[in-house]
């Protein structure tokens, strides 16, 4: 029976109890080291190197800006989705037991508070140390450890709050990926920014101080230094009114309840088009199930969305810096490079909340594995390679033309084809969405060095022989040809 | 009869106070280090302050 008010014995318990599936998941048995030591210890060392480069010349304030900022990508980058799940409404398993409900709610704010100290303070302390000793105000290190703190919250409940009204409204649900994209590019796009003009990032930050007071992290970093520093006070306003809206999204995640449609929306007529074209008969019920669960799995896009944060980030900076030679090899290379992401979102894609309905694979009498595989294949190469690709080649032809990019869209294309193909044979299991994501064995670091390095190569190779229209077409013909011969032989 | 067909050793569940204190003790190695890294480099930091250009300071 239920009690009121809260038992502390019980609330001991859950606290324990949450924080042991944080560090453990479902792996409890297994001999691995926990994801969150092993994170910490990842960002400390990162926020070492990177914070002592940044103290040598910047006075506080600046510090902890740039620092704040690696903090903001590394937290994102370590904790992924779980920062903006623990804020979620998922009360489902606690509901049954003999604890009071404000016992729950106690446990799960506790909870939340020390998971985002736990999952933020490995890159936090070096750089509140930083900022401390550069201020000679060990108050200041201490606000500025707090500011880290209060930023990831911010963060956290920002990308809740906004997952969870996209989630609840029934066709906007498809939009959660590009959410976690544009917050992804700001993070990354503003640390690269930083990293340009290092020996002048003092007089760039003092010079674009207008811009930056739009920037989340520029608040944080005035909370951080307001205790030795005298910083402008609409930063501070701005800090406590950006944090109100941020509790108040955060809230909208604890409350609002995803929508799951019973029927899927009926298939637009591109897709009609396509899976006409491209897909087999006996493709087809693999290739309709991947398309309409995909906009569904809300941790896919959390998960996925900060991996292509980086690609885009780097193309939007990477405009701006290089001059019209060096940029037309860069830009050659990052667009092939792109490509190095698909292996993660393919390995994501056997993921799901939803594991149980493997079922529905189980009983199929669909026998062939490799059916299943060319059912997945192509409907990524329809959901996620074509959208990849049509903004590559829209950012390309704003970079370096509508005629270069048309010029080097194929081989690109064909590139991502390449990888997906092999990223696919790869999977250990060719059911989609059949396994937990507590489950997400290793596997997904393999042949990445050797991946990237191939990727680099092509882009090399694209930028330095693929000069007009007859090597582009040559190209492409035998990378094109060559990808079909290994298709060929793979199905038979 | 244990219902266990295998020979394997049952494993013991990992301990959540032993991983706390090993997450303390990265983020006390971080504490350290960046204390020592400060501190090092206190007289650099000085020295690049004064050799940068009067309209940046």
């Amino acid at each position: 029976m239920r009690t009121r008010g809260i038992d502390w014995r019980q609330l001991r318990a859950l606290i324990g109890a949450l924080l042991t599936v944080d560090f453990f998941g479902e792996s409890r048995h297994q001999q691995a080291g926990s994801a969150l030591a092993a994170g910490a210890l990842f960002q400390s060392g990162i926020a070492l190197i990177a914070g002592v480069l940044l103290y040598l010349g910047l006075p506080p304030f600046h510090l902890a800006l740039a620092g704040l900022t690696l903090v903001a990508v590394l937290t994102a980058m370590v904790l992924g989705p779980e920062a903006a799940t623990v804020l979620k409404a998922s009360n489902d398993n606690l509901a049954g037991l003999p604890v009071s409900v404000a016992t729950v709610r106690t446990a799960r704010a506790v909870h939340a508070i020390l998971y985002i100290i736990l999952g933020a303070s490995g890159a936090a302390i070096p750089i509140a140390v930083f900022v401390g000793f550069a201020a000679e105000n060990v108050m200041t290190g201490f606000a500025t450890w707090l500011a880290a703190m209060h930023q990831t919250l911010f963060f956290a409940s920002v990308v809740a709050g906004i997952h969870a009204i996209l989630g609840s409204v029934k066709y906007l649900s498809r939009l959660r990926t590009l959410v976690g994209l544009f917050i992804g590019t700001l993070l990354v796009g503003a640390l690269l920014f930083g990293i340009r003009p290092l020996p002048d990032l003092r007089a760039a930050i003092d010079g674009h101080l207008d811009l930056l007071s739009y920037y989340p992290v520029t608040w944080f970093a005035a909370e951080a230094t307001a205790v030795s520093e005298t910083v402008p006070r609409h930063l501070l306003l701005l800090s406590i009114g950006g944090s109100a809206v941020a509790l108040a999204l955060g809230a909208c995640a604890a409350v609002l309840k995803e929508t799951e449609a019973a029927t899927a929306p009926p298939p637009g007529p591109i897709r009609v088009f396509f899976s006409k074209l491209f897909v087999r008969e006996n493709e087809r019920a693999t290739f309709d199930f991947t398309l309409n669960i995909l906009p569904r799995e809300g941790d896919r896009a959390l998960r996925v969305a900060p991996f292509l944060a980086f690609p885009a980030a780097l193309l939007t900076v990477g405009a701006a810096i290089y001059d019209a030679k060096e940029r037309l090899l860069f830009v050659r290379i990052l667009l092939m490079v792109t490509g190095a992401y698909l292996p993660v979102a393919v390995l994501l894609l056997s993921r799901s909340r939803h594991a149980a309905a493997r079922w529905v694979f189980d009983c199929a009498p669909i026998a062939a594995p490799k059916l299943l595989r060319c059912g997945v294949y192509k409907a990524l190469i329809f959901s996620i390679v074509i959208p990849m690709f049509a903004v590559l080649e829209l950012s390309d032809a704003a970079i370096s033309g509508p005629s270069t990019a048309l010029l080097h869209a194929p081989l690109v294309f064909i590139a991502m084809a390449w990888v997906l193909d092999r990223s696919v044979e790869l999977l250990p299991d060719p059911f989609p969405f059949g396994e937990l994501p507590e489950r997400l064995a290793g596997g997904a670091g393999e042949g990445a060095m050797a991946l990237a390095f191939g990727l680099t190569l092509a882009g090399f190779l694209d930028g330095w022989f693929v000069r007009d229209i007859t090597s582009a077409a040559l190209a492409s013909a035998v990378a094109g040809g060559a990808l079909y011969v290994k298709r060929r032989l793979h199905s038979r | 009869m244990t219902g266990r067909t295998t020979n394997a050793p049952p494993r013991k569940p990992r301990d959540l106070r032993r991983e706390m204190l090993s997450i303390g003790f990265v983020y006390l190695i971080a504490l350290v280090g960046a204390v020592a890294l400060a501190r090092g480099c206190q007289s650099d930091r000085n020295t690049t302050a004064q050799s940068r250009p009067e309209s940046q300071k």
